[in-house]
């Protein structure tokens, strides 16, 4: 029956390619080195006053995770940290602040060096940072910015050297931990400016809370650029 | 094309062969019934360069259609009548951890219609005018994002004007053809040139392979950006340079089975993988 033994396999061929139209899986590089950050450096303390540090540890993709931070003080008879970081000012000089996380035998840290006056010390919290922002794609994207801190919002404004492609669809912005991924992140919005300065106001979210900006291609799940937060 | 998926439907369309240069004569038609499948993980940007991407893919179930109503006048119809476009899951290399969880969207596809007028036919040369609808009854904002589309959302009509002349090469029949056209497209899009050209073989009197070229170039004419259609997949200014192929083998005169490959070689955002169809088809002479 060549006409049956034709059809079954025209059917089993339609069936092999609506089966290859399943949904399969895809793997993204996603490992960035865990870090460990202060998050409320300041810069100096008036003696016999207290300030209590407060640091994030973010694993290998980027997102917090509970970890035993260890801190520590290089000078204990200028300032004294406890384990839960409270620092005591003792008198005045200079030492510097360390935080540090252990994990597989390697020891990630971050400091902060502060002065120990006998007068009081204005501290600023820090409320200005800025990068640039670079393509990693085909496509173009390029500029700086300055990211604020106004009140309990962040205020990202892209300057006049910024631009863009505005030929990839669903270009978007986020702010993230790790470059690599949008997991976690926080989607500031959809890209709508493609030249020029414009700002962005990112509702409840501190000044020490990302590293990077991301621009994300969400159709196509891919990277198209990024700009570190410094 | 609004979508790099449609651009290749549409391309797909272009690339239906019927192996042979002259418009069907009263009463005669060619009907083919075929499965389509595309998967792409990379694409060309708006600067020819290559890109990954998530991977997506295009499936249809579509019908191919001539229909002689006179001898000069054909119907051609294009009904992809089932199509589905997903993406894969995405997960974390590092924690194998579900980061973006696939999706897919199944609906009819964007259907073409239209007539064919034969100008010339005559034993050494046939010249016709095609005039082609493409009809927006595709999903134009399917999936939680919108970009999951099987349609482009637009209504097009193209024109196009094809020559082909009958030859044979080493004793074996063979045709080749050339055309131009030129697609109108609206909300935005821009217009589109187009040519190709396509050379087909007969061998042991029952299969046609024939090679095909098609060219798609943008006439920059439309709004539509990523800054007036955020979120869509379905991108303007496609623009290819496609090659592909296929091959008909006919168990009747009448009756028959084809394989066609196809995918551009060079291209503005469009996927930068392969195509492939099979189908059964009727040829009725």
């Amino acid at each position: 029956m060549p006409s049956i033994t034709l059809k079954s396999r025209f059917v089993s061929v339609i069936l092999v390619l609506l089966l290859s139209g399943c949904i399969g899986e895809d793997y993204i590089d996603d490992f960035v080195e865990p870090t460990v950050r202060i998050n409320n450096p300041i810069t100096g303390l008036q003696v016999s006053t207290t300030h209590s540090y407060m640091a994030t540890y973010l694993n290998n993709i980027g997102q917090p995770e509970n970890a035993n931070i260890n801190w520590s003080s290089s000078n204990e008879s200028v300032v004294t940290i406890d384990e839960q970081g409270l620092a005591t000012a003792i008198e005045e000089g200079e030492a510097t602040i360390s935080v540090s996380v252990t994990m597989a035998g390697k020891t990630i840290s971050d400091q902060d060096m502060i002065i120990i006056s006998p007068i009081e010390i204005q501290n600023n919290d820090e409320s200005g940072k800025s990068g640039t922002i670079m393509s990693t794609s085909g496509y173009a994207l390029k500029g700086n910015f300055t990211l604020e801190a106004n009140g309990s919002d962040l205020v990202l404004s892209i300057s006049e050297n910024y631009a863009a492609s505005s030929s990839l669809p669903g270009l978007y912005l986020y702010l993230t931990n790790n470059p690599n991924s949008v997991k976690d992140a926080l989607e500031v919005g959809p890209v709508t400016v493609f030249e020029g300065a414009h700002t962005y106001t990112i509702k409840d979210t501190g000044i020490n809370d990302f590293q990077y900006l991301l621009y994300w291609c969400k159709p196509f799940s891919v990277k198209v650029g990024e700009g570190q937060i410094n | 094309m609004k979508k790099y998926q449609f651009s290749l439907v549409a391309f797909l369309i272009l690339s239906n062969l019927s192996f042979g240069q002259w418009t069907r004569e009263s009463g005669n038609g060619y009907y083919k019934l075929s499965a389509w499948y595309l998967e792409a993980d990379q694409h060309y940007t708006d600067t020819g360069a290559i890109e990954p991407n998530a991977t997506r893919g295009q499936f249809n179930i579509n019908l191919y259609a001539e229909y002689g109503l006179t001898n000069r006048w054909n119907l051609v119809g294009y009904i992809p009548f089932f199509s589905r476009t997903y993406q894969n899951d995405i997960f974390s290399r590092t924690t194998n951890e579900l980061i973006t969880e696939g999706e897919s969207v199944n609906s009819i596809g964007d259907i073409d219609l239209g007539v064919t007028y034969g100008l010339l036919q005559s034993e050494k040369l046939a010249l016709s005018a095609t005039l082609l609808l493409g009809l927006p009854t595709g999903n134009d904002s399917g999936g939680s994002d919108g970009s999951y589309q099987t349609g482009d959302g637009e209504f097009n009509q193209m024109l196009r004007v094809a020559a082909g002349s009958p030859f044979t090469f080493a004793k074996l029949p063979a045709y080749a053809k050339v055309y131009v056209g030129f697609n109108n497209r609206t909300q935005n899009f821009s217009d589109e040139f187009r040519t190709g050209a396509e050379l087909g073989m007969q061998f042991f009197k029952k299969l046609w392979i024939a090679g095909k070229l098609d060219v798609v170039q943008s006439l920059q004419n439309g709004a539509l950006s990523a800054q007036n259609n955020q979120g869509s997949i379905f991108a303007n200014n496609v623009e290819f340079i496609g090659l592909g192929a296929e091959a008909a083998y006919y168990f009747t005169q009448k009756f028959g089975v084809s394989a066609a490959y196809g995918g551009a070689v060079d291209g503005r955002i469009i996927y930068a993988d392969p195509s492939f169809a099979v189908g059964v088809f009727l040829d009725i002479k």
